[in-house]
């Protein structure tokens, strides 16, 4: 599913450059909702990126759903992020000028598809996520949470084995954030889907079963649920136990 | 105060490409109109030259009645006048001149291209001379010298460099013969090549023209006047003096007693200028000599000549402050466009600012002191610009602006408070709009749509604007009433109407065309169009600035077009037309013996003062006073009788105390059948005489500009009227025709018939003899360079939008960037992404053509009521030809792509995580 070996990347910064990764080493292998956890500039988001093929790695192998993600061309990256994966963001995930079910469809009217069953498998993914009655409706008359699962729909149309998605809860409030990392679960379990998040909120990664744990650019740790088939962790040992793995790195 | 300018500062450099793109536009239009405006000055001053030449400095003219002379003792008298300093007696004929210069010539006649070996060759000319007092003349009416010296006795002569320049070998063989090639060819450019020597020889045609191209007049030559059945009078050229701007008529200058010695009459003079005493009233003066010489001279003040050119030259401002105005509008409206996309960038940092304390006031203030920045860095730099610009153009067109560059101080100022002005104008919608942000409206994430109630109120308003200037010209008012409230209020309702209007209309055209564009862009349709829609104020505005320069563009094409199919093509003009100053006896008779010429007719011509066209205050045109034998010249010429019948109206003409007049007066005044031609002579007399006719015009007055166009523009006489020579001699005293109409065999080709008459006539005192197919094409030239001129023109306004549209472009980048971002990261591809922003760009390029079409087509229907109304000009309203709309729509999109292009290109190489790394607003 998803493997890194040794993946290093840095930005230039001034007169110097910024190690964001430093040989990152991770590996995926069943699908399942999994998280990548670590304070602000752990290169978490960085890592996202790459996997996600927005920004090519200095060095390492990347790949993704059998893809040598490090060596696509811009054109294969276009239509690896269009239809190989799904991608979810923080924020500003919908075009504010199209509707609920325009933003979905998005992927597929990017490639120019836009055949009948796409549109029903767009209307499937709404109708399952609570938002059959919001088709029409622009972005700005939505909720936060309503948006985010317009965005969860969107990434999942071309029925991805692989879906990103970075601080997805950063501008929710509670409520609406449970309903996400659950919805998020599910939906990995339901559609046999692996499901990467990057997160800093513990309580995020508490509904994964497998946590990543990064800091200085590289992975310290992982940790494994307690529960491997709810696939969930308690939040306040998850917090402890990333405190320890941080302590000792 | 420092809190206010710091926040202005803030503004202006939160987005630095938006200040110089602003700054950009304003400067543009500054230099468009400050260059214009020295321009102007640098032509005002070249006419006022050439007035001063002609009219001297004196303040008192005695004049012999057009076309005559009058007795030289009169200068004596005049002199014993009480109250007079000083005389200036001067002689004015036409006289042929002639110089014989070594030249290249073909050995063999019958093979041109073959050896040429150097021979003498005869150059010819007509000049008029001014027989002239050289110790006082040039200090009274200065010449400006471009080589040599003065002449000082009666073996020298002064000529011009008009003259020069008709007797160089190139002039002579410029094989386009086009008026304009002529006119703005440097006069003295022979100069800088050796002369051929005799005995030198070329073995080709290329090489005899590398001999030939040094050939003309110099300082020492010896030229001869050439006179009839009359030994020639050889003088020496001792200098060469600059040529009238515009053309005009090619001059020499020797003494009185020259001249004289040629003449048949002795002892004559042409004018006489009277410099008075300290004190004395030159109006008073006048009016106590007006009668002096009753029906032989003319007593006047030089001021009233002056008078009603500087009159006209001024009128002529209204039409540079109008482009100005127009300019300053298009700057103000991209200001605003710019500003108010800052106001929405920026509007979570004035969110904030409200929520700290700041005043609503302050907020507006700082906006308003950014438009001032704007403006006041644009006009800073484009002043100087301008005025680089205008200086230019004045050396290059060194011939036609002999004053040299003129700064005009006024003109600028207005400039500069104008481009700050706009500025602050333009300032004005996006301050209120900071002002009125609520707080917790300002600190949302994302903008508001704009609301359909207020795009309807909007375009409602404009198209009210847009009906008002049509209801103004449909009105039926009629003169000066019609002039000054089209111009005051229908040409800026009009032109601020389809501003308001293009928010509609460029959401129509997204609507329409919007998901054609994005098929062929592989875009999603409503990716495109939505983007357009969701924000119609900045993209309508924006198509709104453009529009301005393709809609000039489309309006003089239209009405040029309609000028050349409707008034220069319906004129049919006889063969040939012969001029001088005045036409001698022996020359109608020389012309008559011809036989290539079947018959003539002779035309006393004279300018007269009416008040049937222009405008109040502002403008006053004279009219021609045509008179002839009125059967022998409706025998040749191919008129309509639109009021009247011929019979009637020729009967009445030879009875006297009549006229025919051309169809402009019945448009412009009512004038018809049964009314009074009023008119005023040069010393203010005024005559009157019965209408009996209204006849297409024959073109007269089209020829007489054509031979003598630097006097028409001090003239500026337009249309006609027909009398008798008669009538002439009685009412005006001019007995001396100036132009003889021929009728030609029509079995001799034009031009060897031109030939054989230019030949007969040397000596004879004619100054020109022309086809009416050459005048008709010099005429068509003439139009062609106007609309060349004025299409650089709008090209530049519209260049000046484009950085409008390139600002709106980077704003909308910039504002969207994480939301590209978001579409990269979704599968857009980079081309999908540049195409959006190109497709936007050429849905407000369209917009533009579309609203600048119908603008062009609705100022040009327009223009054609003022014509109407104001000198009589009936034009028939159609659009123009499809090559020009064609140039202009593809000059607007290539130019709004251009605009676009460095945002695309920008984008293009943005990865996704740097389109990403920014929040969208």
């Amino acid at each position: 599913m998803i493997r890194c070996v040794n993946v290093k990347k840095s930005y230039p910064a001034g007169e110097s450059s910024v190690q964001a990764l430093r040989g990152v080493n991770l590996e995926i292998t069943d699908p399942g909702f999994y998280a990548v956890m670590g304070r602000s500039g752990s290169g978490k988001s960085t890592l996202l990126h790459i996997l996600a093929a927005m920004d090519p790695p200095d060095s390492g192998e990347v790949m993704v759903s059998g893809e040598r993600v490090d060596q696509l061309t811009e054109r294969q990256a276009t239509k690896f992020r269009r239809t190989s994966i799904g991608v979810i963001f923080q924020a500003f995930n919908l075009i504010p000028t199209m509707s609920a079910l325009e933003n979905t469809l998005l992927p597929g009217l990017l490639a120019g598809d836009s055949t009948g069953a796409l549109q029903t498998r767009a209307l499937e993914l709404l109708d399952r996520l609570g938002l059959s009655d919001r088709t029409s409706h622009r972005p700005q008359a939505l909720s936060g949470g309503e948006q985010q699962r317009i965005a969860i729909a969107r990434a999942l149309l071309y029925k991805p084995p692989v879906v990103f998605a970075d601080e997805p809860t950063g501008n929710l409030d509670s409520a609406s954030s449970s309903l996400v990392w659950e919805v998020l679960r599910d939906l990995a379990h339901e559609q046999e889907v692996t499901v990467l998040m990057v997160t800093h909120e513990p309580e995020a990664a508490s509904y994964c079963k497998r946590v990543f744990v990064m800091a200085d650019g590289a992975v310290k740790g992982i940790l494994e649920s307690d529960n491997q088939a709810e696939g969930g962790f308690d939040a306040g040992t998850l917090a402890t136990r990333t405190q320890h793995l941080l302590g000792q790195a | 105060m420092l809190a206010l300018l710091r926040l202005a500062r803030s503004i202006c450099l939160g987005r630095p490409s938006r200040l110089i793109l602003l700054s950009a536009a304003v400067c543009m239009s500054v230099v468009l109109i400050s260059s214009v405006a020295c321009v102007m000055g640098s032509l005002n001053a070249s006419f006022t030259q050439q007035i001063d030449t002609q009219v001297g400095l004196a303040e008192v003219r005695v004049v012999a009645i057009k076309g005559s002379t009058m007795p030289a003792s009169v200068a004596e008298s005049v002199s014993k006048w009480e109250g007079v300093h000083s005389v200036l007696p001067r002689l004015q004929q036409t006289q042929s001149l002639m110089v014989t210069l070594p030249t290249a010539m073909p050995v063999d006649e019958s093979n041109p291209d073959g050896e040429h070996s150097v021979v003498d060759h005869r150059y010819l000319t007509s000049v008029f001379v001014n027989g002239i007092n050289p110790e006082s003349e040039f200090e009274a009416r200065p010449v400006v010298l471009l080589e040599g010296r003065y002449p000082k006795n009666d073996s020298e002569i002064l000529i011009d460099a008009r003259v020069v320049q008709r007797m160089s070998w190139a002039y002579s063989n410029d094989t386009t013969k086009l008026a304009a090639t002529k006119v703005f060819a440097d006069p003295l450019g022979y100069m800088q090549f050796p002369e051929p020597f005799a005995g030198q020889r070329a073995e080709s045609l290329s090489e005899s023209i590398s001999l030939n191209r040094g050939i003309g007049i110099r300082v020492g030559d010896r030229v001869e006047f050439a006179r009839l059945f009359r030994d020639n009078v050889v003088l020496t050229v001792v200098g060469i003096a600059q040529a009238p701007p515009m053309g005009g008529r090619p001059m020499g200058y020797t003494t009185i007693n020259t001249l004289d010695r040629m003449s048949r009459r002795k002892n004559q003079i042409s004018d006489l200028e009277v410099k008075l005493q300290e004190g004395v009233d030159p109006d008073e003066f006048v009016l106590a000599h007006i009668d002096a010489y009753p029906g032989r001279a003319i007593v006047q003040t030089t001021g009233r000549i002056t008078a009603g050119v500087e009159q006209n030259l001024a009128a002529a401002q209204m039409g540079f402050m109008l482009i100005s105005l127009i300019t300053l509008i298009s700057a103000a409206f991209i200001i605003t466009t710019g500003l108010t996309t800052g106001v929405a960038e920026q509007q979570k940092m004035l969110g904030v600012l409200r929520c700290i304390g700041a005043h609503r006031r302050q907020l507006g203030i700082a906006q308003l002191l950014v438009g001032f920045t704007v403006s006041g860095l644009g006009a800073i730099a484009g002043l100087p610009l301008g005025i680089g610009l205008a200086w230019i153009l004045v050396k290059v067109f060194d011939q036609q602006l002999p004053a040299g560059l003129v700064i005009p101080p006024v003109s600028l100022t207005l400039t500069l408070i104008g481009a700050f002005g706009a500025g602050l104008i333009g300032a004005l919608w996006p301050a209120w709009r900071a002002a009125t942000l609520s707080p917790i409206e300002a600190m949302t994430q994302q903008a508001q749509p704009s609301k359909p109630a207020q795009i309807r109120a909007i375009t409602i308003i404009g198209f009210l604007g847009i009906a008002l200037m049509a209801a103004i010209v449909i009105s039926g008012l009629t003169g000066q009433t019609f002039f000054w409230t089209y111009l005051s209020l229908g040409l800026p309702a009009m032109f601020l109407g389809y501003f308001l209007a293009s928010a509609a209309v460029v959401v129509l055209i997204a609507r329409t065309i919007g998901p054609l564009i994005s098929r062929l862009f592989g875009l999603p349709e409503s990716l495109l169009v939505r983007t357009v829609r969701a924000t119609p104020y900045r993209h309508g505005f924006t198509a709104g600035a453009l529009m301005t320069g393709l809609a000039l563009l489309i309006a003089i094409w239209t009405n040029g077009s309609a000028a050349m199919r409707d008034w220069i093509n319906q004129i049919q003009f006889p063969d040939a037309f012969a001029y001088g100053l005045p036409m001698s006896d022996e020359a109608i008779g020389i012309l008559n013996d011809l036989d290539v010429v079947e018959r003539t007719c002779a035309i006393n011509m004279l300018a007269v003062e009416t008040d049937a066209f222009g405008v109040k205050a502002l403008q006053s045109y004279k009219t021609n006073y045509f008179g002839f034998e009125p059967e022998a010249f409706f025998d040749m010429v191919h008129v309509e009788f639109i009021e009247g019948d011929p019979d009637t109206a020729l009967a009445k003409l030879k009875e006297g105390g009549s006229v025919i007049v051309a169809r402009e007066f019945l448009i412009a005044k009512g004038l018809g059948v049964g009314d009074v031609f009023t008119c005023k002579d040069s010393t203010g007399q005024e005559h009157s005489f019965d209408i009996v006719g209204v006849v297409t015009t024959p073109g007269l007055e089209l020829v007489s500009q054509y031979f003598d166009l630097g006097e028409s523009m001090v003239q500026q006489a337009i249309s006609s009227v027909f009398g008798s020579r008669a009538d002439m001699i009685e009412h005006f005293g001019v007995s001396e025709p100036m132009l003889i109409q021929i009728d030609l065999d029509d079995s001799v080709p034009t031009k060897e018939a031109i030939d054989q008459i230019e030949r007969a006539l040397i000596g004879s005192g004619v100054l020109n003899v022309g086809s009416g197919a050459r005048i008709r094409t010099q005429i068509e030239a003439v139009f062609a360079s106007s609309f060349v001129v004025v299409s650089t023109v709008a090209l530049g306004a519209m260049l000046v939008a484009c950085f409008g549209v390139a600002n709106l472009i980077v704003a909308e980048v910039s504002a969207r960037k994480y939301e590209l971002g978001v579409l990269r990261a979704v599968g857009a591809s980079r081309g999908q992404i540049v195409r959006l922003i190109c497709g936007q760009a050429l849905i407000i390029a369209i917009t533009a053509c579309v609203l600048g079409t119908l603008l062009g087509l609705q100022a040009a229907w327009g223009g054609q009521q003022v014509n109407r109304v104001l000198v009589g000009m009936d034009l028939n309203f159609r659009p123009p030809p499809m090559l020009p709309i064609v140039i202009s729509w593809a000059a607007a999109i290539f130019l709004t792509l251009l605009a676009a292009a460095p945002s695309a290109i920008r984008l293009n190489r943005s990865s996704v995580r740097q389109l990403m790394s920014s929040s969208g607003s």
